[in-house]
């Protein structure tokens, strides 16, 4: 099965069955409601079966899988209202150093301290990465 | 510090970070107190400074002298909680290894061993042996700049691999600075810096850089870039979904679609396989964007809305299928002896 494909990446295997499986049974969903959504709006539920494909295989474990979910299990029940954007609030910008912006990239990456940050990077990277070839790897099969 | 320098005559250069470490919870008291107590800052090490520096207060204020053998193992048991047991038995095979030879230190060994006795259990023995190891490999770690005594290279040869402990325990190294903050910093460093070289592994072309900012800038752009492909291929994949569909009609015959049972539609993959897998072809040589409706009828209804994908598109990868096995498709017994020889797990 695995061992098909000499794959030097001992940490690529034990999570790929379940983020595939996952974002296949997503795909499928979302393609049967094709005539009744624009692609605009499939593509941002495809983009967000994609995270959570990730966020699923990566188990809560890990912190940024945890907070990922709930971020997408909270955006689905919020409606978001025209008068929620911040335009009242002037946002002072601090000068941000490149922890900050790994903060903001991360999924609940503003709570960790820096070691923990790179650590949930890493397995991010990981996650993301997989996810990437997945998705390619449909759409060339897909173009032949 | 002169009081340290009595009882460890012969060892002083053994007692260098101890005797800084020692220094500095200021502890006050006779000869044996500070001996006995001597032992004990090896916690210091740990990242858990506010605790030792707590334990220590407790014990400092409830030994007299003359007590302290007896009374010093309940003070320590009743200052510490499950976790501290460990840091505990960690000091205590230190002090067995390189001090056996003052005469005070044997008195300690048999305290503390006599102590061990006290706190008891079976579940400690193992986390001792392992405190030993790694007591005993940070010891020889850190003792860079010390002769190593004949009964350290014993040590030496005895370590096994010393397992993960919840606590790492760091010797300051000679000529470093042995102030707790700095050697919970050094901690700190250390494990950054292991991390960052995980990251190098995962981001590629990061091997050459040195340098934390230029990696983070690296991993910041390498994942900004991962981000920005899945939204991308997200986009690509909901333009040709509409296609999906329509070729799914094709491709499955109406009665493995309606098929409820698991089994048999699995058993219908094969034979849809068989068959799709040139049809699809043939459609992909053809326009995409053209869908031809099958004269059966617009829409197959879908009973079971998870099979039909996964019909099309193991046919589809039958030639990507190398690609695949990574991904981990697995496949029902079934299918895998159909032409599918990778695998594919149906998970309906």
């Amino acid at each position: 099965m695995k061992g098909g494909n000499p794959n030097p990446n001992p940490n690529s295997n034990p999570k790929k069955p379940l983020l595939a499986n996952h974002f296949i049974q997503a795909l499928t969903r979302i393609n049967l409601a094709a005539q009744t959504s624009s692609t605009r709006q499939r593509s941002h539920c495809i983009k967000r079966a994609a995270y959570v494909s990730m966020a699923c295989a990566a188990g809560s474990r890990r912190a940024w899988s945890r907070a990922m979910l709930q971020k997408i299990r909270l955006r689905s029940r919020v409606l978001r209202l025209p008068g929620d954007r911040r335009s009242i609030v002037s946002v002072v910008r601090r000068e941000e150093n490149r922890a900050d912006v790994l903060r903001k990239l991360l999924p609940g990456g503003q709570a960790m301290e820096f070691s923990s940050l790179l650590e949930e990077t890493a397995s991010y990277i990981q996650y993301l990465s997989a996810q990437v070839r997945l998705m390619q790897t449909i759409v060339d099969s897909m173009f032949g | 510090m002169s009081i340290q320098r009595e009882v460890s005559s012969g060892n002083a250069a053994d007692w260098d970070p101890l005797l800084a470490m020692d220094h500095n919870m200021s502890f006050i008291g006779s000869v044996g107190f500070s001996s006995l107590l001597a032992g004990v800052p090896e916690f210091h090490g740990v990242d858990d400074s506010s605790f030792s520096s707590k334990s220590f207060s407790v014990m400092a204020s409830s030994l007299p002298l003359s007590e302290s053998p007896t009374e010093f193992p309940s003070v320590a048991d009743h200052g510490m909680d499950k976790d501290l047991k460990g840091k505990k038995r960690k000091v205590i095979s230190e002090f067995g290894a390189p001090h056996a030879r003052c005469s005070p230190m044997n008195k300690i060994q048999k305290l503390e061993v006599g102590q061990q006795k006290n706190v008891s259990s079976e579940s400690m023995k193992s986390p001792r042996e392992n405190d030993d190891k790694k007591s005993k490999n940070e010891l020889n770690a850190g003792c860079n700049g010390h002769k190593l005594t004949s009964k350290q290279s014993k040590d030496n040869s005895e370590n096994g691999d010393a397992k993960k402990e919840d606590y790492i325990h760091v010797r300051a190294k000679r000529g470093q600075a042995t102030n707790s903050h700095s050697l919970a910093e050094r901690v700190r460093r250390e494990k950054i810096s292991e991390r960052m070289r995980l990251l190098q592994d995962l981001v590629p072309g990061c091997n050459k850089l040195t340098g934390k900012a230029m990696m983070l800038d690296e991993i910041i752009n390498y994942v900004q870039s991962l981000q920005r492909q899945v939204e991308f291929l997200s986009m690509k994949l909901a333009a040709v979904n509409p296609e999906m569909n329509f070729d799914i009609e094709q491709i499955l015959p109406k009665d493995i679609l309606q098929s409820q049972d698991g089994n048999s539609a699995a058993l219908g993959f094969g034979q849809a396989m068989n068959i799709s897998h040139q049809q699809f072809h043939g459609l992909m040589q053809t326009d995409l964007g053209i869908c031809n409706m099958p004269s059966s009828g617009g829409m197959i209804r879908l009973n079971n809305h998870e099979i039909s994908p996964m019909a099309q598109i193991p046919s589809v990868w039958d030639h990507d299928i190398h690609n695949l096995v990574p991904m981990g498709f697995i496949t029902n017994p079934p299918i895998a002896s159909k032409e599918m020889n990778g695998s594919m797990k149906v998970e309906l």
